[in-house]
Formats: structure tokens, sequence, C-alpha cells
């Protein structure tokens, strides 16, 4: 599913804060992408809810992932195409006074857009963790 | 949760314009266009009734369906005002801005509303 951040990331927003509910989890036993069924998607699914005797780790979408980065840290990104060599690339962009480096780009390529996006949240990640 | 999705009237032209994927919800006129949660996975074949999309859902449809490369962003408005957002596409080698918002999902919207606008022009 490309709706979905992957299950590393999922862990480590959870770690830094994203509490919201999504319409996937993770198994952390096995990694494994689950969709929530429609009596869970109303649940206050955050974190390490115990279901079935297993730990999980809900799944944000992208977006979800990106408006958490938005609000809560003023980290604001786009991915544009530049189909000159049809590749993809992001920028991060911030005013809040807590990061030294107000603009970071990453012009290195992508194949994808869904490599991009990826690259880009792994970014946005280690930008929260190194604050 | 409903803030994920596009709004109906956009989920009726993308259902026109040929998007059928899965999707996490659904827009009913049976019960006055109200939108339901939960998994979808084909038409249910009722006039007016449309899946509804995720807003990245449905900008990958339009970045993978098109038979010419468009590609559209929101990025906020650096220069005048950051705490605004500029809505940008790009089609056959030109960038154009579709507006400036007080917020990413007003900007987020006007940009969908374009992309189908475009579409719905090239398909007539």
């Amino acid at each position: 599913m490309k709706d979905f951040t992957q299950y590393e990331q999922s862990l480590e927003l959870k770690e830094l804060g994203f509490d919201e509910p999504c319409f996937g989890y993770y198994d952390i036993k096995d990694n494994n992408l689950q969709l929530f069924s429609d009596n869970l998607q109303d649940a206050s699914c955050n974190s390490d809810l115990k279901y079935d005797d297993f730990k999980h780790c809900t799944a944000p979408l992208y977006q979800q992932a990106f408006r958490f980065f938005r609000e809560n840290h003023d980290l604001r990104i786009w991915i544009e195409s530049n189909y000159g060599v049809l590749k993809f690339e992001y920028v991060i962009a911030t005013t809040n006074p807590n990061f030294i480096n107000k603009q970071f780009n990453d012009f290195s390529g992508y194949n994808t857009y869904e490599e991009a996006e990826l690259a880009c949240l792994i970014k946005l990640i280690e930008i929260v963790k190194t604050k | 949760m409903t803030q994920e999705f596009i709004p109906y009237q956009q989920a009726l032209e993308l259902k026109e314009l040929g998007f059928d994927e899965p999707c996490f919800g659904w827009y009913s006129n049976m019960d006055g266009n109200v939108f339901r949660q939960g998994y979808c996975e084909t038409y249910l074949g009722i006039e007016n009734c449309a899946k509804a999309p995720l807003y990245q859902q449905a900008f990958r449809w339009f970045r993978e369906n098109c038979d010419w490369p468009i590609e559209t962003w929101i990025q906020p408005y650096l220069s005048i005002n950051p705490r605004t957002y500029e809505g940008l596409y790009w089609r056959r080698g030109e960038t154009e801005s579709v507006g400036i918002y007080d917020t990413y999902e007003e900007a987020e919207l006007a940009c969908l509303i374009k992309l189908i606008e475009i579409v719905k022009t090239k398909q007539q």
C-alpha cells in the first residue's frame, strides 16, 4: 500500500508524538501492515494497544505524517517533479526559530515520487530528532 | 478523519474521469451525500454515489494516469508571507500558480479542482 508510511518511520513518528487515529497498523511481530476493521476505526488507536495479545503500531498515511510535521513543528515540505530529467526532488522549509537551517533542499533526483516522499519523511524525522 | 478525503463534488468528478481504486470511505447519495467511513473496493453502481479518495490518492491518480506529465504541489509562499501557501502545477514544461491561500488545505483543494478542470478540458 503506497498510502502508508513504512514500519520503521511509523515507529519513529510514534516516538515523536504522533498520536492520531489511522486506517492501518503494523503488527510488531512481523511488521506486516494490517487495516483496522470498522469497529476499530473509531477507537483510540494510538500506540501499543493490546489487541489479540499482540502489540501494534499505527500506520499513518503520508499526508497525515506531513501534516503532523507541518502543524507541530512548522516543517513544511513539497515534492517537485523535474520532468526535464524525469526525476523528483523535495524541499523542507520552516520559520521555526528552533531550527538553525530554515530550508533544506534535496535535489539529488529520485526516480519516483514515492522514493522522494520516503526520503523526505526520513529527513523530517532526523531534523526533529536532532533539534 | 474526514479531513483526509477529498470533498463529495470532486469525488464525483474523479469517478467520471475514471478513478476506480479501493478507498477508505465513500459518499452515499441515499443519505444526502453523507460521508461513510469504511473500506470500499468497488463502486456500488448507484448514481451520485462515489468512493472517497484520500487527497494523496487523488494526486497520485493524476500523476500516474494522465497521458501527459502533470504534477501539482503546495509550498509556503516564502517570498511574501511564509505563513500562506501557494498551489502550483506543472505541465508541458511550464509551472503555473493556482493561487495563494491562507491554509494548506485550501491550497490543496484548489490544486485538485485545477487538475480536474485541466483533465476534463483535455477529454472534451
